[in-house]
């Protein structure tokens, strides 16, 4: 198979990630529940992964909170920082993560800019929304639809200064970019493990610029006679059992990133990116979303101007592609982008894909093209 | 003997005060703390010598690890809280 979809999960994983869940499940308990060694070395093994976490995004191990996904993360954040009525500026190309909690929690919605790669106007959308009072700031670091990064570290400046707290959506950013915390001082950043960290699924950090409110309540393990979550983080925000096995597989997942470099890896995926953009744009019938690779990561949209995408995504499925068609839980990018009515297909790449596979995937594409209505594919209405 | 215990609200501050310790050679031993040491219940502890106490005491201080207090057994038997 090739699988081009890693923006959703990366299915390639280094070995020694299953083999570390694998030997959690046998051997480790629940961390802080107990003195006996299934417990001592679970609690080892969650700090060593909260300092490894702490030295490859740069803030402190108790800053690292462990949670199921990016979702649950974002949502820790948001329900935190923001609030009803609250005027929460975003970029124009943010995920339902971001959208549906803000949208539960009764705040107005500010999208700073529309422009795909654009980071200039999308500077200048967060410059102008700040200015007008926008109060809380998310933003995803990377379009997980276009691929599009947006400029982080100069958003984080323009929230330093306007006093704005910044939640950063670094879903599809973590693995792939440099995300160094002690210069973004963001009051929050959510990512999951599963996706750029190689981590198993069920697993996500986030990773607090400040104290926050939980979001479950329960046991700690920790000053159990009082009626309330414990001040200190993580603790305050990590109730009931981890996700030990999770957890162990996301550390081997954290030291291939910290061997090969988040920054290394993104430029080797982007390479791949702009292979299959060049190779698609030569086919007359496709629209291709790219930059050129300038403002662009390892994630690419395009679609057949007759075909219908998510037709196409299953065609090329049964031909042993993996791609994702759509809408991708962003309907605000696609508003942006002007794909809002059909979506489109979405290639994304993660360290185990190979050059060859791209070429392997263009040629299948092509000749899905050639004979679509054999192949099933439907008409784009 | 390890007799002096450091109080710790949270398992993971008192991890990373074992660590630190052990990185510079101060031996110390981490546990849940003894029935009736901590009013809210469920806390930690570093066990430590009292000739490495005050070592102990200032790397964490320095290295920004928060810990409660210095507790030991007093005479009747009871937990006592000291200055440190």
């Amino acid at each position: 198979m090739i699988y081009f979809d890693a923006a959703a999960t990366t299915l390639q994983k280094p070995a020694s990630v299953r083999t570390a869940a694998e030997q959690a499940m046998a051997r480790l308990a629940s961390p802080g529940r107990g003195s006996h060694a299934p417990a001592r070395e679970a609690a080892e093994l969650v700090l060593s992964t909260r300092e490894l976490a702490a030295e490859l995004f740069s803030c402190q191990p108790e800053q690292v909170v462990f949670t199921l996904n990016a979702t649950h993360a974002l949502n820790l954040a948001i329900f935190s920082i923001a609030g009803r009525g609250d005027t929460v500026v975003t970029s124009g190309f943010e995920h339902n993560a971001v959208l549906r909690p803000l949208h539960a929690l009764g705040a107005r919605i500010l999208p700073a800019d529309r422009q795909l790669f654009s980071p200039e106007t999308a500077l200048q959308g967060f410059e102008r929304a700040l200015r007008q009072g926008a109060s809380v700031a998310v933003c995803t670091a990377c379009s997980n639809v276009f691929g599009y990064e947006l400029p982080i570290y100069e958003i984080a400046e323009l929230c330093r200064r306007a006093e704005v707290p910044l939640i950063l959506d670094a879903a599809q950013a973590a693995g792939h970019r440099e995300l160094d915390q002690s210069r973004l001082q963001a009051a929050a950043i959510a990512m999951p493990g599963h996706k750029g960290l190689y981590g198993p699924q069920g697993t996500g950090l986030l990773l607090c610029g400040q104290s926050m409110r939980p979001l479950l309540y329960g046991g700690t393990g920790s000053q159990s006679r009082s009626a309330d979550m414990p001040e200190e983080l993580p603790e305050r925000l990590e109730a009931g059992t981890l996700n030990v096995c999770g957890i162990a597989g996301l550390q081997e997942g954290l030291r291939f990133v910290k061997k090969r470099g988040a920054e290394q890896i993104g430029r080797y995926e982007a390479a791949l990116m702009r292979r299959a953009a060049r190779l698609l744009s030569e086919i007359p019938e496709l629209q291709v979303f790219t930059d050129g690779g300038q403002y662009q990561s390892g994630v690419l949209s395009f679609r057949c101007r007759d075909l219908e995408c998510e037709s196409l995504a299953a065609a090329l499925g049964r031909h042993g592609v993996a791609v994702r068609a759509g809408l991708h839980c962003a309907p605000m990018a696609h508003e942006s982008a002007g794909t809002l009515k059909r979506g489109t297909v979405r290639l994304s790449f993660s360290a185990f894909n190979h050059p060859s596979q791209v070429d392997s995937f263009v040629k299948i594409l092509k000749t899905l093209l050639a004979e679509p209505t054999k192949e099933g594919i439907l008409l784009a209405r | 003997m390890f007799d002096r215990y450091l109080t710790f609200r949270s398992l993971t501050a008192a991890q990373r005060a074992h660590r630190a310790l052990r990185r510079v050679g101060i031996p110390s031993r981490l546990e849940r703390a003894p029935e009736g040491m901590s009013s809210l219940g469920c806390g930690y502890v570093l066990r430590l010598r009292e000739r490495e106490l005050i070592r102990a005491a200032e790397l964490l201080r320095r290295q920004g690890i928060a810990f409660e207090r210095l507790m030991l057994r007093g005479s009747s038997g009871s937990w006592e809280a000291r200055m440190l």
